[in-house]
């Protein structure tokens, strides 16, 4: 259950990240995992297709690194660390904030 | 700090709610600490993690209470909104996660049913990001932080100087 | 086309501090399932590397409804690690703090949480709507209450006077008067609520509980005392490790607290009415059998008349320590120099049940390790099987009385603020 709503959070944000700039695909995702979260990469990799079904990262490559500081104030947690995303017509060089 | 408070009503008081372990709960604690430091006398400043009955406590038999807590309603982190009670509809907390963000609400429509509100209460939202334990309170919402007690303590002197003026 | 790389750094969150999610299959329950948010968790990590006396202070922060618990399990834990002794006055004034905890907790827990449950309210504004008299004497009971936690504590919500080998300060004989009047009334609400209490209508229910409580040889246990329960249990507190043990929980990595073998036990007030009943203050021992309580409460919605018992404990022992109030001339006992180096375990009785804390020491005070079981997380499995009976006896109810059942059945057993205050998501789902 917790698990499932991290991930639900975490879809929803994805879906969030790549309609806030242009029409986006997500090409790859980095999640980090916490020390003492609940989840691990092997669980978290077999909810991953359904996580992401139908939003812009559906095809997205996925990273993970999973943390073993249990220090680490983020340690119980799942962070959505960075995206990839690719977008049609726009140049590297003009990535500046649009007009 | 609620021990602090004395029984003069009519001395103007702010309440800080948070919590200053969960991120950008602690919004709310850092105004009041802003006012602390910033307006000299004349103010009476507490802070509380909130609860319903506390609350109440704090307001009952106040002539103006300012209080100012953090809450999420989708906007972007950092930006506030100024509310004064009875006449503008609170923001509804869209996150469980805001325990006295809902607490404020029940406090305040409990004052109501059993007419324990002050005669003036505005409340400043501060809009959060996250509440997650052990995180730091986000740049953005220390700038909300840094506005909203520019705000409040240019409101608290206003009526002050009115009073020096009407005396005078 | 392009690519670029945006920084998110999004902690993903959970929205609501707890969930519940019952399946039931051919009218069969499959599955209950309790996840409840524990912020222990990451104080255990965050005082790592702090001076043992910070202690109260930060544990203080876990818990806005509870905070002297942790303060008191967390300076006697620290107190062993010393060779500490506190005894006489500053020992009574402990217990008369925890006392003002004991009745603004479960004043809010009975009239502001419980009560609209029983009356068919949402919540206690809707209740005072209709009867503004029942919320106001919930309130003047917190507040009588808080006046004991502010006047000892520094201030009500988070204590700031207690240390280890004691207080910062000790009120005087004229402070601890002041309060009488206020507790003499809160006493007699709180031997009203009782009454009030026990009218109320019960579902049935009837759970083989293992209550699991401090206990004392000369009172009613709050600070101190040996580990017992109905099944023949007693060990002292450093013994926990040895009765008790956190399991993980199918396929999550989640703990919970489970006696060694694999039974849940359940912590709070009717384990304590039910093991320690007859050490009791007149009072309260007076109510109870006039409302007929049962000296074994074996209904969890019987709670709400056991925690009203207990404030009428709470008012009387608080009035008998202030009656008795002798300042003592120093209001800590100081700490050995060099501070040394070792483990300190105990638990105290929080509103909720036995919190207990253990800590190791490095030479010189530094916290090399922290560990903190709470009262709720502790119960969690004994909840769990709560709603599991309730649910197979409640499956004719539609999906939204059942719904509503299930979270009655967790508020029975107080679970801390976030999950009482109607923030728990609850699924039942039926196949």
């Amino acid at each position: 259950m917790h698990e499932e709503a991290l991930l639900k959070d975490i879809r929803q944000k994805l879906i969030e990240e790549s309609t806030r700039a242009s029409p986006a695909q997500i090409a790859r995702v980095r999640l980090w995992i916490g020390a003492l979260s609940h989840l691990s990469e092997d669980q978290l990799r077999l909810q991953w297709p359904t996580v992401v079904d139908g939003t812009p990262a559906q095809s997205a490559e996925l990273d993970v690194t999973t943390s073993r500081d249990t220090t680490n104030p983020r340690a119980q947690g799942l962070v959505l660390m960075s995206i990839d995303v690719t977008e049609p017509g726009r140049s590297p060089a003009r990535t500046g904030p649009r007009l | 700090m609620t021990a602090e408070v004395s029984s003069d009503g009519r001395t103007p008081l702010v309440i800080g709610v948070g919590n200053e372990f969960r991120g950008d709960d602690a919004a709310g604690l850092l105004v009041s600490r802003e006012i602390r430091r910033s307006v000299k006398g004349g103010v009476q400043v507490v802070e509380t993690p909130g609860g319903v009955s506390e609350l109440l406590e704090l307001w009952d038999g106040r002539d103006r209470v300012y209080l100012v807590d953090a809450f999420q309603s989708g906007g972007a982190p950092g930006t506030w909104k100024r509310l004064l009670v009875g006449r503008e509809p609170l923001p509804t907390t869209t996150s469980g996660t805001s325990t006295h963000g809902a607490t404020v609400a029940s406090a305040i429509a409990l004052g109501q049913v059993l007419d324990r509100m002050p005669k003036l209460l505005v409340i400043y939202g501060i809009e959060a990001g996250h509440f997650e334990p052990g995180r730091d309170t986000s740049e953005e919402v220390l700038m909300g932080v840094r506005e909203v007690a520019r705000a409040l303590g240019q409101e608290l002197e206003l009526p002050n100087r009115k009073t020096e003026r009407e005396g005078g | 086309m392009s690519v670029r790389t945006i920084a998110v750094d999004y902690l993903a969150r959970v929205e609501g501090e707890g969930s519940l999610r019952v399946r039931v299959h051919d009218g069969r329950v499959d599955d209950v399932e309790l996840q409840i948010f524990e912020p222990p968790r990451f104080f255990e990590a965050f005082l790592r590397g702090r001076r043992y006396s910070e202690a109260p202070d930060i544990t203080a922060r876990i818990c806005g409804i509870c905070p002297v618990a942790y303060q008191m399990s967390s300076v006697h834990a620290m107190e062993q690690v010393l060779g500490l002794r506190v005894g006489g006055q500053l020992r009574a004034l402990r217990r008369l703090l925890y006392c003002g905890e004991w009745i603004e907790s479960h004043a809010l827990h009975v009239y502001l949480l419980h009560t609209p449950d029983f009356l068919g309210y949402p919540d206690a504004v809707q209740l005072a709507k209709d009867d503004p008299d029942t919320v106001r004497r919930g309130l003047a009971l917190k507040k009588a209450g808080n006046a004991l936690m502010a006047l000892l504590g520094g201030r009500e919500i988070h204590p700031i006077n207690v240390r280890v080998g004691g207080f910062y300060r000790v009120p005087s004989r004229e402070e601890l008067d002041q309060i009488r009047p206020t507790l003499e009334s809160a006493l007699d609400i709180a031997e009203e609520t009782v009454h009030f209490a026990a009218g109320l209508p019960f579902p049935e229910a009837d759970e083989d509980y293992e209550f699991v409580a401090l206990q004392h040889p000369e009172e009613y246990a709050m600070n101190e005392g040996e580990i017992v329960s109905n099944r023949g249990l007693r060990i002292p507190v450093a013994r926990y490790d040895e009765e008790f043990e956190r399991a993980p929980v199918g396929y999550t990595h989640a703990l919970q607290s489970v006696r060694k073998g694999g039974t849940p036990y359940l912590l709070g007030a009717m384990a304590r009415y039910s093991l320690n009943h007859g050490q009791l203050t007149p009072r309260a021992k007076a109510v109870a059998h006039e409302v007929g309580l049962e000296p074994l409460v074996r209904n969890p919605f019987r709670s709400i008349v056991v925690r009203a018992v207990e404030m009428v404990f709470a008012c009387e022992e608080a009035l008998r320590i202030i009656a008795q109030y002798d300042p003592p001339s120093d209001p800590w006992i100081a700490p050995p120099d060099p501070i040394p180096a070792g483990v300190g375990a105990a638990a105290t009785e929080a509103p909720r049940g036995l919190l207990f804390h253990r800590y190791r020491l490095a030479p010189g005070g530094q916290i090399e390790s922290a560990e903190i079981i709470a009262p709720t997380a502790q119960n969690q499995k004994r909840i769990e099987e709560d709603v599991r009976h309730v649910v197979e006896r409640s499956l004719a109810l539609d999906d939204a009385a059942l719904t509503g059942m299930c979270e009655r059945t967790i508020r029975n057993h107080d679970p801390c603020i976030s999950c009482a205050t109607h923030f728990l998501r609850l699924d039942v789902e039926r196949t």
